[in-house]
């Protein structure tokens, strides 16, 4: 009889419960400004890669089509002071120049003229940090069985400046997951760790992963690319404030999240990167 | 004409000092319980002069030599008439009779005609009993709730506790609680507030026409007083609620000379919820609970000496645990993970009253108060019970003064009632401190604490205000107040004049204005829409200078109806030296200081409220209008233009009413509208280049990207609501038990709480979320 009266109480508070959580949803009308479209400027430039630039047309908010990409803008890339045109590839749809090495310390200018507005940003390409190894370890369950491998990649931060820093992974077969930690200066994303150095000036730091042996790939073996990108600080809030609009858009407790903008008279990036690989067979 | 000066002054010196006048003081309490009376009237008819009660029951009046016919009242209790010979100083402790018992429906409030006689403007007077009665949201009595309901008072979101007062922000209120500032009103995020009806005495709030004795906000004053607890017999009241219980009790320590009163209040949603938790998590449980404790003991040495000690602890916490283990050729190892988050007071005032003679009363007063905030993450990992590995990362953040103000009440005839006095408050703020901690890895191990250190800064005071008859028309209230800070270096220091000015230009018609500078040397650091216990208090520094405002107020006060008072005021205030988060900045970027992510503009409001309020008889209750504006301005925001104040709002209406059908049985109804709050919505959208591994790859698909230009420049739907509520009352052998049910959003209105846009069959359409739909609440009190 009491147990039965305790379980009434318990299902009464989760009744309870239910009725608070419960969320009522509804679609409601309002007019929202339109004040013409800005011409869109992705440029993220990789130090000792040919320079690409995308160019897009913005649109209105309620707007659900796909985006229109520009295909007869004027894109002109000042490097260091001199200046020079970057064309159309129809096949990748992007304005490059395969004749251009970007180098490291460069000062590059993206210009851009389009029909509907003119826009441009700047960017110093950021300096080599090399990855200085990939260990790695069996990782055993909770259970106590082997179920895959820990991933060790280690990187010696620069001393006394600031730095910014992403780290990434691309694998066609296999795909590791960072072991998040609380780290300060540190946000983890779904395939990227994105990191700001204050809290580690000049110190080695170590990032971990563990790959988990799945079902289907259990017999194979597979290579893992492993890519440690040094941002410029540009690039670096652009990736952080983006992922943050991704993650917090419907988050009712914050003011609306604005994604870091560097391009004068229209909106994208104009950021860089350089680029460390290692790759590892497991 | 020096000479002259001085002789007018002695002339006048002598006039007063040979006339035969004679002062009668004393206090005035409830018969029953020896519990204060703050606001009492004591009036003479011969010679017409009165005088109020102040904030520990006390009167001083000054009449001629001759008859007294003096009326002590007080709405609720029966008024005490006597007719005495005043040949000497006189003390009368007055003690006043409930007109209807305790333990049933008490209707206290206001003298009738009070409003329109007093030379203050923009104060209202809450009941306790009246809180008590209205429909509650969870069956939980709230004090910040009922005060939402005054005109000129907005609450934030749906369900929440802060207060908006005259388009001012959340920390532009000054919340005292037996005198002491209390800096985060908020348990469970802001749904409930920190007051338990049980223990408190009287409530005022002050909009505009600022006393001198206050300062140290821009917006409002919320002046809570506990009881003292009765002097006379051991009461109690116990209740039990949908999510929390709460417990009174008092009584004389030694009779008619010293009492006490504890109350304490603990939620229980984490318990009730465990074995959900426990059946939702295998290995690990979670939960959150609040709790809070008031205490006063008060002990009265003489008719001049009274010590009071009163005491707030209260405190929020939200957990996690997780803890697995397994063997592994032979050895045990386990893994511990821990996260915890909490917030709360600790206040306490040790205050003692001394009466100089019949016409000077003084306090001094020491306090203590302090908001701590702080959260933590641990993990450990052992091995045979051996820590092999340790991690952790916890943060503190919060606010402690000490203060000691030392004031007096100086009655030297019925024509003045001088306040003055002085404050010394010594703060110390911690805007974050990260203690960060590894063991155990491979890494080098760290063990290191990083953040804004600790600030500590002196903030003083020195105040006075007279409260003139003129005449019988004219009343003013005139002071000023001198107040200084000092932190790292940087003193600031203003005078903050302040008058009100009443004219009684009919009985019961009265016309009054108001002007008063404010100065508030901290500042609250907040970057979302809900109170959130993250959000940090912060002195004015250097670069980060003090708030200022200027308020305008004038309105027209009557009583012309009867058992009814009415009023209609407009306001204009301009506030300075606001801060607001830069555009993109928020607490995730942690590398450069709180000082830099900040800016400073300004704010300006305007508008005015209709008041109309029923104290007397079995309906009581108010109705409020309020039409506002408020704006913002900042350099570096919005592109530099004005824009309205997220919580603007044109219109605001509140109904709030009770009814006693019975002495057995009350009922209440609170209906609230309110035009939608202020929000920034995105006017475009373009692509993001996220992915810097795969530039070659022409994407069908990217990320979009949404652009806001300006802020606030969209309105939420209006809100509305209707509450209800029965509170039926019966008489037991030793108590008296009352079983309240309520009922929250009668007619299920679906209030915006926030918007988004949503994909709908290729459709994209601006959605509204609405948190709290029609919600039953019940309660069970035993009163004894």
């Amino acid at each position: 009889m009491k147990k039965n009266k305790k379980n009434t109480i318990i299902w009464l508070f989760a009744i309870m419960l239910l009725i608070v959580s419960f969320s009522c949803e509804k679609y409601i009308d309002m007019e929202i400004t339109d004040k013409g479209r800005k011409p869109v400027v992705n440029a993220i430039l990789i130090a000792d890669s040919i320079p690409i630039v995308k160019i897009f047309q913005s649109m209105h908010i309620l707007d659900n089509k796909p985006f229109k990409k520009i295909t007869d803008a004027q894109v002109r890339l000042i490097i260091n002071g001199q200046s020079k045109m970057l064309l159309f590839d129809s096949l990748t749809e992007v304005y490059t120049d395969t004749n251009i090495i970007l180098q490291p310390f460069s000062e590059v200018t993206v210009d851009v003229q389009t029909g509907f507005g003119n826009a441009k940003g700047k960017t110093v390409i950021p300096v080599n940090i090399p990855i200085l190894s990939i260990d790695t370890v069996s990782h055993y369950s909770n259970e106590g069985n082997y179920d895959g491998v820990e991933i060790r990649l280690r990187f010696s931060d620069v001393p006394n400046e600031k730095n910014y820093y992403m780290i990434s992974f691309k694998s066609s077969t296999m795909t590791p997951t960072f072991e998040e930690t609380n780290d300060p200066g540190f946000d983890y994303f779904y395939d990227k760790v994105l990191i700001s150095d204050f809290a580690f000036d000049g110190k080695v730091k170590t990032i971990k992963l563990i790959c988990y042996r799945s079902i289907d790939y259990y017999f194979q073996t597979g290579t893992i690319e492993f890519f440690l990108f040094h941002l410029d600080e540009s690039l670096y809030k652009y990736q952080l404030s983006f992922n943050k609009q991704q993650n917090t858009s419907a988050s009712p407790f914050s003011e609306p999240v604005i994604v870091f903008n560097n391009i004068v008279n229209g909106y994208g990036i104009c950021g860089s990167a350089n680029v460390s690989k290692v790759t590892i067979n497991l | 004409m020096y000479k002259s000066i001085v002789f007018i002054l002695i002339i006048t010196y002598s006039l007063v000092s040979f006339s035969q006048r004679f002062t009668i003081s004393g206090y005035v309490s409830d018969a029953k319980s020896g519990e204060k009376l703050i606001g009492a009237s004591v009036y003479d008819t011969i010679s017409k002069r009165g005088t109020i009660t102040n904030a520990y029951g006390f009167y001083s009046l000054t009449l001629n030599e001759g008859q007294a016919v003096l009326i002590i009242s007080y709405v609720g209790y029966t008024p005490y008439i006597e007719k005495t010979s005043i040949q000497t100083n006189i003390v009368k402790n007055i003690q006043l009779e409930p007109t209807i018992q305790l333990n049933e429906v008490v209707v206290v409030g206001q003298r009738e005609n009070r409003q329109v006689e007093s030379s203050q403007i923009s104060v209202t007077q809450i009941p306790v009993q009246t809180i008590k009665q209205l429909p509650v949201f969870f069956s939980e009595t709230d004090i910040l709730k009922t005060i939402q309901l005054l005109p000129g008072v907005q609450s934030g979101g749906e369900g929440t506790s802060g207060l908006y007062v005259r388009g001012g922000g959340p920390d532009q209120n000054l919340i005292l609680l037996d005198g002491v500032p209390v800096y985060n009103c908020d348990h469970l995020f802001g749904f409930f507030s920190v007051f338990n009806a049980d223990a408190i005495n009287n409530i005022t709030l002050i909009k505009g026409g600022f006393p001198a004795r206050y300062g140290g906000r821009l917006s409002s004053v919320l002046d809570i007083r506990m009881k003292e607890g009765n002097l006379n017999e051991h009461h109690g009241i116990f209740s039990i609620g949908l999510i929390s219980s709460k417990l009174m009790l008092e009584g004389p320590l030694k009779k008619k000379k010293s009492s006490y009163l504890v109350s304490a209040r603990r939620t229980y949603i984490d318990i009730l919820a465990q074995p959900i938790i426990r059946a939702a998590a295998n290995d690990g449980t979670a939960g959150y609970y609040f709790y809070d404790v008031n205490s006063k003991i008060n002990y009265i040495f003489s008719d001049t000496n009274r010590l009071y000690l009163s005491f707030y602890l209260g405190n929020d916490k939200a957990y996690s645990r997780y803890k697995d283990s397994y063997y592994d050729g032979g050895n045990r190892y386990e893994k511990k993970l821990k996260a915890a988050l909490g917030w709360g007071n600790i206040i306490s005032a040790l205050r003692w009253n001394h009466l100089f003679n019949p016409k000077l009363f003084s306090n001094v007063t020491t306090t203590f108060s302090r908001y701590r905030f702080n959260v933590g993450i641990e993990s450990k990992q052992q091995t045979n019970n051996v820590n092999t590995a340790e991690y952790s990362l916890k943060y503190f953040s919060g606010i402690h003064d000490f203060s000691t103000l030392i004031d007096f009440d100086y009655r030297p005839n019925s024509d003045h009632n001088i306040m003055f006095g002085t404050l010394v408050t010594y703060h110390t703020f911690s805007p974050g401190i990260n203690v960060f901690k590894v063991t155990g890895t491979n890494d080098d191990n760290i063990d290191t604490t990083f953040g804004n250190k600790n600030i500590y800064a002196y903030e003083l005071a020195a105040f006075i205000e007279d409260d003139i008859s003129i005449n019988a028309l004219f009343k003013v209230n005139a002071g000023f107040r001198q107040s200084m800070f000092f932190v790292r270096r940087t003193w600031y220091s203003k005078l903050e004049p302040r008058i009100s000015l009443r004219y009684l230009f009919h009985e019961q018609w009265s016309v009054k204005l108001a002007y008063s500078q404010m100065n508030q040397y901290i500042h609250l650091l907040t970057n979302s829409g809900i109170g959130l216990p993250t959000d940090l208090w912060l002195p004015v520094t250097d670069k980060i200078k003090p708030q200022h405002s200027t308020q305008y107020a004038i309105g027209l006060f009557t009583s012309v109806l009867k058992g009814f008072e009415a009023s209609i005021e407009g306001y204009y205030k301009t506030m300075n030296n606001i801060i607001e988060y830069k555009e993109g900045s928020s607490f995730f970027m942690e590398t450069s200081s709180w000082e830099d992510k900040v800016t400073m503009g300004k704010g300006w409001a305007y508008g005015s409220e209709f008041f109309i309020r029923k104290n007397k008889g079995n309906t009581t209750g108010w109705i409020g209008y309020t039409l506002s504006w408020s704006w913002r301005q900042f350099s570096d925001l919005n592109f530099g233009k004005a824009y309205p104040y997220r919580y603007d709002r044109r219109h605001d209406v509140s109904v709030a009413v009770t009814h006693k059908f019975s002495d057995r049985t009350d009922v209440g109804l609170v209906w609230v509208y309110g035009t939608g709050n202020a929000i920034s919505l995105p006017i475009e959208q373009y692509p993001a280049w996220d992915n810097i591994l795969n530039q070659h790859v022409n994407y069908e698909y990217y990320p979009t990207i949404e652009y806001y230009d300006g802020r606030n420049g969209f309105r939420m739907p209006s809100y509305h609501r209707l509450d209800l509520s029965v509170n039926m009352h019966k008489k037991r052998k030793y108590y008296t038990r009352t079983w309240s049910i309520g009922v929250y959003n009668v007619y299920n209105r679906k209030n915006p709480y926030y918007l988004y846009f949503k994909h709908d069959n290729n459709r994209k359409r601006l959605t509204q979320i609405s948190l709290f739909p029609l919600i039953p609440s019940f309660s069970y009190t035993m009163n004894f």
